[in-house]
C-alpha cells in the first residue's frame, strides 16, 4: 500500500494480490472515477517515478510484457458509461471502462451498433480493445478499431489532456493522432474518452456453416476463391479448425463460418448462392437472426483470457497476420502442430482479412514454447508475423510476446520517448520492451 | 551546371541525371503553386527521381546540406501542401508512375506514388475490381498525393477514406533512410502506417504504396432529387441515414453550385430555380437494392421533393457524376476565382450551418456555392471572388476562415479531406489547443528533426517568417 | 529576390512585349483555376512530367507574361511550341478554358517578339508563306514527290511490300477505287450535281494538302455526298485554311487566308460548308476567334463559321442512306484530336461505321489520345511526335485490319506508325469506307428508295 498524499484523497485505492501467473500486476490498484482523477494519478506517478499498468476489464493481462509487477494498476473500470450518443449522426462517445457488451446493448435500442466483434465482450472494455487493437471475424466487412475510432481524449503521462480527431466522420486537420494510440498497448497515454462512428444494425443476418473433411483443403481453397471472386459481400469468412469446431458443438471438421448481414432479400440471395455453389457435402446449418448472434456470442468466449481461474491446464493464444490466401495453410499446418507435442490446438483465421488465432492447450511449457516457435516461423516464412496474444508470464519471458523489432524501431522508441520520457506507462509491455 | 550558378543543380543532376532536374526560373514558375493559388513561392529546383533509391539519394544529399525540400505529386491539392515557401527543392514523384503489382486473390495492388488514382480502377476493372477512394480530382491526382492528404471522395460515406485502404507503405524518411510499414494487417508496433497517411508530406516521402482493392458491387443505383428548400434536402439526408441505409454516396449542391455546373463542361439540364439537389447512390447485392431505393424515394417525397428520379442506365449515371465531380472547377465559368473550403460538421447540424454560411455570404457580399458530401457532413463552400478586384482575395480568405469557425463551433473540424497545408495553418487553432499542436509537432520532430521536409506546413507557426528562409536559401 | 518569398523572373521592362496587337485575352485564362484536371489528358505532360509542359502550366506562364512577371523568351516559347495543340485538355477542362486558342495566340505573340532566324525561318517561310497558300505550287510538289498515289497507305505498302500481305478482301478496296491523278478543285470547277432529287446545296472545302495528296478522299466525299442528294459546289477562290500558320504563330498569314476563304464561300452561299479534314474544319470554325479584332470581317467570319460542318457530322445530322455493300473487315477508329476535342465529334463517325454491313468495329483504347501528327508537329518536334506515336501504336489493336479516322495528318502519321511496327494494317478515311460500301452495292440506289 502506498502513501497517497493529499492529492489523491478522493481516489479509491485497493490492495491487489501480490502476484499473478500472468504477471502485469501490482500491489495496489487505483480506481479513478473521471478524467481529472486520471490526471492527478498520472501527475502523482510521475513525481514519484511510479510505473503504472492501465487496465480495463483485465481480459488482456496475459498480453505483452515481461514484468511481473509494476508499482500500481490504473483501472479504468469505474470510468464507464456513455457520454453522448447522437443517433442522427451515428456517433457515440463513451468512457473507456464501458464494456463492449454494455455499449452494444445501449446502441441496439437505437438500431445501431459498433461494428467490432472482439473476444469476451461482457468483460472487455472499449478502452481495452482499442488500446490492444482487438478485432473479430467480422472485420472482413466492417474493418477494425482503427477504422471506427474518430476521436479520443488521452491523458499524457505529464497530465496534459490531448484531444485527437474530431467527433465527425471525416477529419484531416493535423496528424491522425488517433492511430498512434490504437494498438499502443497503453504505453503512451491513458485514453479517457472515445468516440466511434457507428453503423445501423443489419436488418437481417444469416450464418452458414460449411464443413469439410481433413483431406479437402483444396476444396476449401477453391470455394473461398470462388466466393471471393463473386460479388457477394460476406461479413465473415472464417475458417475454423476441426478441434475448435468440435468445441463449438459442430462436426469436428474444418468449418467455414460465412455470415451475411444486409436487408432480408440480399441476405437470402447470398445464402442461396452459397447453397448452390458450395460443394454439396459441405453444406451444413444456416443460423438466422438471433440464432446466429448466439453462435457468435459463444465464439467470442473461446480464447483464453486474463480473468480465467487458474486451471490445471496452461493455455496460450497466438495471433498471426498474413496474406489472406495464406490463412488456410496456416490453419491446417497449426492444426497438426500439437500432434507430437501432447498439445491440443484450436485455430481460426479470416480467409478474407488475414488475421488468424491459434490456441494451444495442455502440454509442458517446453512443448508449448516449441509450438509457439513453430507458429512464429510459419508466419514469418510467409511474410507475416506471429505475436503471443495470451500466455503465462514465464512463457512470455521465454518466447517473447512480440518477436523481432522492425527496422524502423528507432521511430517507435522516439515516439515513446517524446510522450513518456520517464517510462511510467506500462513499461516493457510492448514490442522491443517499449 | 550550364545556365546556373547554383552548384546544387549539378549535384542533383549527378544523382538523377540532368534531364531530371529543372532549375531555370521560367521552368520553375509552373511550380510556384498547386491547385491552391492564393499563396505562391518559388522552389530552388525540381527533381524527378525514377526509383526509390534516387529519392533516397536526393533526400540524403539535401539532408546532409540541410537544404529544405518537399514532395509533390500532380499538384492538385487544395490547401497548398505542395507549394514551396521559398527556396525548397521540390521532389516531384510524377515519373514514378508504375502499377507494380496486382493480386486480386488477396485484393491488393502495389503502385508507385505518381500513379494516377483513376488509372488504378481502369487497370483492374476488367477483372471486376476497383479502388474505392475517389476524390473529385481522381482523373489527375496521384495515389502518393492521396496518401499524403488522406484523400476522401464522394464514396467514402460507405467505404471510408484513403487511410482505410492503405495496407502498406515504403517511405523515405527525411534523413534518406528507407523503411517499410504495414504489409500484413495489424503489424506489431505503433501504427506508423496510419500516422504517415494524412501527414501531408511532413513525416516522410512515400515511394511505394500497397492498397486494398474492392470487388465491384453487384449493382449500383443512383437517385437524383430536386428540392425547393435547402432545409428539406438536409432533413432528407438525416432521414435516409436514420432509416438504417448506408448509401455509397450522398451528395448535395445548392443553387449557386447548380448554376456553375450547368455552365460547365458537363451540364445535366437541372431545372432552373432549385434550392438544392441530392445525388444519392446505393450499391451492393442486387437483390437488396430496390428495397433501399424505394425507401430513399419515399423519404424524399415525405420531405417535399419537387422531383426525384432514378438513373435509367450507366450513361445517365455517368453524366450525373461527371456533373458533380467537376463542380469545383466549373465555378471557373461563373467566377474568375474561387476558394474552396472543407469544413466538416455533425450531419444533424446541417440546416443551421448552411444558414450561417448564407449570412456570411450576405454580409461579405461574396457569393458562396455549396457542393458537398452531405452524408459525411463534409461541406465544400466555394467562395467566389475576383482576384483582380483590389482587396477581394483577402476578403475571400477571411470569409473562408469565418466559415471554418462556424464548423468548428458546432463541434466539427476545419478540414475533412483537403488538408491543412499552408491555407489553414492558423485555423488549426480553432480545433486544437497549444498543447495539442505541440503534441503533434513533437511527433514530427521524431521523424523530421530538422524540419527540412515540407517545413512549416500544417501547424500554425508565428515565430519564423518567410524572410529568414529566403536568406537561408540565398546563394 | 523580393520580400514575399517569390523570386521574380527578370522584372519586365520592355513595353513592346506587353503592348501587343494580339495579346492573349485575359478572360480566357482567368477561367483557368489551376485545378490540374487537364494534366493527364496532355500527351506532352504524360511524356515529360513537367508542369510547364502541361496545359495549366502553359496557361500559368501566359498569365505570368501578361502580368509582366515573365518576359517572352525562348524559355516561354519552348513549352508553348511543344504543345501539340491537340485540345485534349479542352475536353478535360471543367471550366471550359480554350487552351488551344490561348496557345495559338501565344505563338503569335512569340513570333512577333522573337521572329525566327536562319534555317528555321527559311523552312517556315517556304512552307507556310510560299507553298501552302498556293494550290498550284502544292500540286507541282505533290506530283513531284509522288508520296501518295491512290490511297493513304499505298505508297507505304508498296515500299514495304506489305500490299502483297494484305488479305484479298482488302485489296478489293484498292481495286474498286478509281485512279486519281488530279486535284478535285481544278477537276470540277463547276461543282458536281446531286444524284436524284436535290436535298441541299453544299460547298466542299477541298483543303490544300488533302486535295494534292488525298484527292481520292475528296473524290470519295463527293461521291458519298452526291449519292445522298447533296449538290456539291467547289468555290474556286478557296485557299489553305491557315491552321498550320496559326499553329506556327503566323497569325497574319492565317488571317489573310481566312479572309480569302470567307469571301470565296460566302459568295457561293451554300447551305453548308463540308470539310473532311478535322484540322481544317476546326480552324475554319475558329475564324471568328482569329478575326475577333477585325471590324470588317468579324461578322462575316461568324456567318461563315456557322456553316462549317465535318462530313461525318453532316451526314449523320442531315441524313444519309444506309449503305448495303458488305465489307467483311475489322476496323478500329482513331479520334482525330481536332474532331473529338476540337469539334466534339465522336459519336457520329462511329455511327457511320456501324451502319456499314459486315464491318466489325474493334475498340481502340485511348482512342482520343493524339497520334503525334498535330499539323506539322511531326516535322518540327520529331522526337516527341515519335514517342507519342509509339504509345498510339501500342494501343492499336493488332486484330484490326483497317484503321479509320477523319483527318489526313493523322492518316500519314499512323500509316508511318503502321510501317514502323511492320504491321499489316490499312489506314483509311471514314468516308472512304462508306464510299467503298456504296460502291460494292454494284448498282446505283437513289437516296429516296431507302
Amino acid at each position: 500500500m502506498i502513501d497517497k498524499g493529499t492529492l489523491l484523497q478522493q481516489i479509491t485505492v485497493e490492495a491487489a494480490p501480490a502476484s499473478h501467473p500472468l504477471g502485469n500486476t501490482a500491489p495496489c490498484i487505483f480506481f479513478p472515477e473521471g478524467e481529472q482523477e486520471i490526471v492527478e494519478i498520472l501527475k502523482y506517478a510521475r513525481q514519484n517515478r511510479m510505473r503504472l499498468i492501465p487496465m480495463g476489464g483485465g481480459t488482456k493481462r496475459g498480453f505483452g510484457g515481461v514484468e511481473e509487477m509494476a508499482d500500481a494498476i490504473l483501472s479504468l473500470s469505474r470510468c464507464s458509461g456513455i457520454i453522448e450518443h447522437s443517433p442522427g449522426d451515428m456517433i457515440v462517445t463513451v468512457r473507456p471502462g464501458t464494456t463492449v457488451q454494455e455499449l452494444q446493448n445501449c446502441l441496439a435500442e437505437y438500431g445501431q451498433m459498433l461494428p467490432l466483434d472482439p473476444a469476451w465482450p461482457a468483460y472487455a472494455t472499449v478502452g481495452g480493445i482499442v488500446a490492444a487493437g482487438d478485432s473479430g471475424p467480422k472485420r472482413l466487412r466492417y474493418g477494425s478499431a482503427r477504422d471506427h475510432v474518430i476521436a479520443m481524449r488521452v491523458v499524457y503521462p505529464d497530465g496534459t489532456i490531448i484531444r485527437t480527431g474530431a467527433k465527425v466522420v471525416k477529419n484531416v486537420a493535423g496528424y491522425d493522432m488517433n492511430k498512434l494510440f490504437i494498438g499502443s498497448m497503453g504505453t503512451l497515454g491513458i485514453i479517457s474518452e472515445l468516440s466511434f462512428k457507428l453503423r445501423p444494425l443489419p436488418k437481417a443476418e444469416r450464418l452458414l456453416l460449411l464443413s469439410f473433411s481433413e483431406g479437402e483443403m483444396d476444396a476449401i481453397r477453391g470455394f473461398i476463391r470462388s466466393l471471393q471472386d463473386s460479388r457477394l459481400e460476406p461479413v465473415s469468412l472464417e475458417l475454423i479448425s476441426p478441434t475448435l469446431a468440435g468445441r463449438l458443438g459442430e462436426k469436428p471438421e474444418y468449418m467455414l463460418a460465412i455470415a451475411f448481414e444486409d436487408v432480408e432479400s440480399a441476405v437470402r440471395y447470398q445464402e442461396a448462392w452459397v447453397r448452390s455453389c458450395a460443394p454439396e457435402a459441405s453444406l451444413g446449418r444456416t443460423l438466422i437472426g438471433r440464432e446466429a448472434q448466439m453462435w457468435w456470442d459463444a465464439f467470442a468466449c473461446i480464447p483464453p483470457y486474463g480473468l480465467e481461474e487458474n486451471g490445471v491446464e496452461t493455455r496460450i493464444a497466438m495471433k498471426i497476420g498474413s496474406k489472406n490466401t495464406d490463412v488456410p495453410d496456416i490453419i491446417a499446418v497449426c492444426h497438426h502442430l500439437g500432434q507430437d507435442r501432447g498439445v491440443t490446438v484450436e485455430a481460426h483465421g479470416g480467409a478474407g482479412h488475414g488475421i488468424s488465432y491459434i490456441f494451444f492447450t495442455g502440454g509442458t511449457e517446453e512443448e508449448l514454447a516449441s509450438c509457439a516457435d513453430a507458429t512464429r516461423r510459419l508466419a514469418q516464412d510467409r511474410g507475416g508475423y506471429a505475436i503471443v496474444r495470451h500466455a503465462p508470464l514465464s512463457l512470455r519471458r521465454r518466447i517473447g510476446a512480440w518477436g523481432e523489432v522492425p527496422a524502423h524501431f528507432p521511430l517507435l522508441e522516439g515516439i515513446k520517448h517524446t510522450i513518456d520520457p520517464d517510462r511510467i506507462l506500462n513499461p516493457g509491455r510492448f514490442i522491443g520492451g517499449i | 551546371m550550364k545556365g546556373t550558378k547554383d552548384s546544387l543543380v549539378g549535384e542533383l543532376s549527378a544523382i538523377v541525371g540532368s534531364s531530371a532536374v529543372l532549375f531555370q526560373p521560367e521552368d520553375l514558375l509552373a511550380y510556384e503553386c498547386d491547385a491552391y493559388t492564393i499563396h505562391r513561392g518559388m522552389p530552388r529546383a525540381v527533381v524527378f527521381p525514377k526509383t526509390t533509391q534516387e529519392v533516397a539519394a536526393v533526400v540524403k544529399h539535401l539532408y546532409g546540406k540541410r537544404i529544405p525540400f518537399l514532395p509533390r505529386g500532380a499538384g492538385t491539392g487544395l490547401s497548398g501542401g505542395a507549394i514551396p515557401l521559398g527556396g525548397e527543392v521540390i521532389i516531384s514523384l510524377v515519373r514514378m508512375k508504375k502499377l507494380l503489382h496486382v493480386d486480386v486473390e488477396n485484393r491488393i495492388a502495389v503502385v508507385q506514388p505518381g500513379f494516377v488514382n483513376l488509372k488504378l480502377t481502369h487497370s483492374i476493372s476488367d477483372k471486376g475490381y476497383y479502388y474505392a477512394p475517389d476524390p473529385s480530382s481522381q482523373y489527375a491526382c496521384t495515389i502518393g498525393g492521396n496518401v499524403a492528404e488522406n484523400a476522401g471522395g464522394a464514396h467514402c460515406l460507405k467505404y471510408g477514406v484513403t487511410t482505410n485502404h492503405v495496407l502498406g507503405l515504403e517511405v523515405v524518411l527525411p534523413n534518406g533512410e528507407v523503411i517499410e510499414l504495414g504489409g500484413a494487417p495489424d503489424m506489431p508496433g505503433y501504427d506508423l502506417l496510419g500516422l504517415m497517411t494524412g501527414s501531408e508530406g511532413t513525416l516522410g516521402i512515400v515511394t511505394k504504396i500497397m492498397v486494398r482493392i474492392l470487388k465491384n458491387p453487384e449493382e449500383k443505383q443512383t437517385v437524383l432529387a430536386y428540392f425547393d428548400k435547402v432545409e428539406d434536402a438536409s432533413y432528407a439526408v438525416s432521414d435516409i441515414i436514420a432509416a438504417g441505409i448506408v448509401p455509397a454516396a450522398l451528395e448535395m449542391m445548392d443553387t449557386v453550385a447548380i448554376e456553375g455546373v450547368e455552365c460547365g463542361t458537363y451540364p445535366v439540364g437541372h431545372p432552373p430555380g432549385l434550392q438544392a439537389l441530392l445525388l444519392i447512390e446505393v450499391d451492393g447485392i442486387a437483390a437488396g437494392i430496390n428495397e433501399q431505393i424505394t425507401e430513399i424515394v419515399g423519404v424524399c417525397k415525405r420531405r417535399n421533393v419537387m422531383d426525384v428520379r432514378v438513373a435509367e442506365n450507366e450513361e445517365e449515371r455517368g453524366r450525373w457524376w461527371a456533373n458533380r465531380k467537376t463542380a469545383f472547377a466549373a465555378m471557373g465559368t461563373i467566377s474568375p476565382d474561387y476558394l474552396v473550403q472543407d469544413g466538416v460538421i455533425p450531419r444533424s447540424r446541417l440546416p443551421e450551418v448552411l444558414a450561417s454560411i448564407r449570412r456570411i455570404s450576405e454580409t461579405s457580399g461574396l457569393r458562396i456555392a455549396n457542393v458537398f458530401h452531405a452524408g459525411d457532413g463534409n461541406l465544400h463552400p466555394l467562395i467566389l471572388f475576383d482576384a483582380r478586384k483590389p482587396g477581394e482575395t483577402d476578403l475571400a480568405v477571411e470569409v473562408g476562415s469565418a466559415v471554418l469557425k462556424v464548423c468548428a463551433d458546432v463541434g466539427g473540424t476545419i478540414t475533412g479531406e483537403h488538408g491543412v497545408g499552408i491555407e489553414k495553418r492558423e485555423e488549426m487553432r480553432y480545433v486544437c489547443t497549444d498543447e495539442e499542436i505541440e503534441a503533434q509537432t513533437r511527433i514530427r520532430t521524431v521523424f523530421n528533426p530538422h524540419n527540412l521536409l515540407n517545413a512549416d506546413k500544417l501547424f500554425p507557426k508565428p515565430s519564423r517568417c518567410a524572410e529568414i528562409k529566403i536568406i537561408q536559401s540565398d546563394r | 529576390m523580393n520580400q514575399s518569398g517569390i523570386r521574380m523572373v527578370k522584372p519586365h521592362t520592355d513595353e513592346s512585349t506587353l503592348v501587343h496587337m494580339s495579346a492573349t485575352d485575359e478572360d480566357k485564362f482567368a477561367a483557368c483555376v489551376h485545378c490540374g484536371m487537364c494534366l493527364e489528358s496532355c500527351p506532352t505532360y504524360d511524356e515529360l512530367g513537367h508542369e510547364h509542359q502541361s496545359p495549366r502550366g502553359r496557361v500559368h506562364l501566359m498569365k505570368a507574361v501578361a502580368q509582366g512577371k515573365m518576359a517572352i523568351s525562348e524559355a516561354f516559347a519552348d513549352p508553348v511550341f511543344t504543345c501539340l495543340d491537340c485540345r485534349a485538355c479542352e475536353t478535360a477542362c471543367p471550366s471550359g478554358v480554350q487552351v488551344g486558342t490561348l496557345i495559338e495566340e501565344a505563338r503569335g505573340q512569340i513570333r512577333e517578339t522573337l521572329p525566327l532566324t536562319g534555317w528555321k525561318k527559311t523552312i517556315s517561310r517556304t512552307f507556310l508563306r510560299k507553298l501552302f497558300p498556293y494550290p498550284a505550287r502544292l500540286q507541282v510538289l505533290g506530283k513531284a514527290l509522288k508520296v501518295y498515289q491512290r490511297s493513304g497507305l499505298q505508297t507505304f505498302a508498296r515500299k514495304t511490300g506489305l500490299v502483297n500481305l494484305a488479305p484479298q478482301h482488302l485489296r478489293d478496296m484498292e481495286a474498286i477505287m478509281p485512279m486519281v491523278t488530279e486535284p478535285t478543285l481544278t477537276k470540277y470547277p463547276h461543282g458536281i450535281p446531286a444524284n436524284g432529287k436535290v436535298k441541299m446545296q453544299v460547298a466542299l472545302f477541298t483543303g490544300c494538302i488533302m486535295d494534292v495528296m488525298f484527292s481520292d478522299i475528296n473524290e470519295a466525299t463527293i461521291r458519298v455526298l452526291t449519292r445522298n442528294g447533296y449538290e456539291v459546289e467547289m468555290p474556286q477562290g478557296q485557299r489553305c485554311c491557315g491552321a498550320l500558320h496559326v499553329h506556327a504563330g503566323d497569325r497574319e498569314e492565317g488571317r489573310r487566308l481566312a479572309r480569302q476563304n470567307i469571301d470565296a464561300f460566302l459568295e457561293a452561299d451554300p447551305d453548308k460548308v463540308i470539310v473532311n479534314a478535322a484540322g481544317c474544319g476546326c480552324a475554319l470554325k475558329e475564324y471568328p476567334e482569329l478575326l475577333r479584332e477585325d471590324q470588317e470581317y468579324r461578322e462575316r467570319a461568324k456567318q461563315f463559321a456557322a456553316k462549317v460542318e465535318d462530313v461525318s457530322k453532316f451526314l449523320h445530322d442531315y441524313g444519309y442512306r444506309k449503305p448495303q455493300g458488305k465489307l467483311n473487315a475489322r476496323v478500329t477508329y482513331h479520334d482525330a484530336c481536332h474532331l473529338a476535342h476540337g469539334q466534339g465529334v465522336r459519336r457520329e463517325p462511329r455511327e457511320l461505321l456501324e451502319s456499314i454491313p459486315g464491318l466489325q468495329i474493334i475498340p481502340l483504347p485511348d482512342a482520343d489520345r493524339c497520334c503525334g501528327s498535330a499539323g506539322i508537329y511531326n516535322l518540327t518536334n520529331p522526337g516527341m511526335a515519335g514517342k507519342i506515336l509509339d504509345k498510339k501504336m501500342e494501343n492499336m489493336p493488332a486484330e484490326a485490319e483497317l484503321i479509320s479516322m477523319g483527318n489526313p495528318g493523322c492518316m500519314l502519321q499512323i500509316a508511318m506508325g503502321v510501317a514502323k511496327c511492320g504491321r499489316n494494317q490499312q489506314v483509311v478515311h471514314t468516308v472512304q469506307l462508306l464510299d467503298w460500301s456504296y460502291q460494292k452495292e454494284g448498282r446505283y440506289v437513289p437516296a429516296e428508295e431507302v
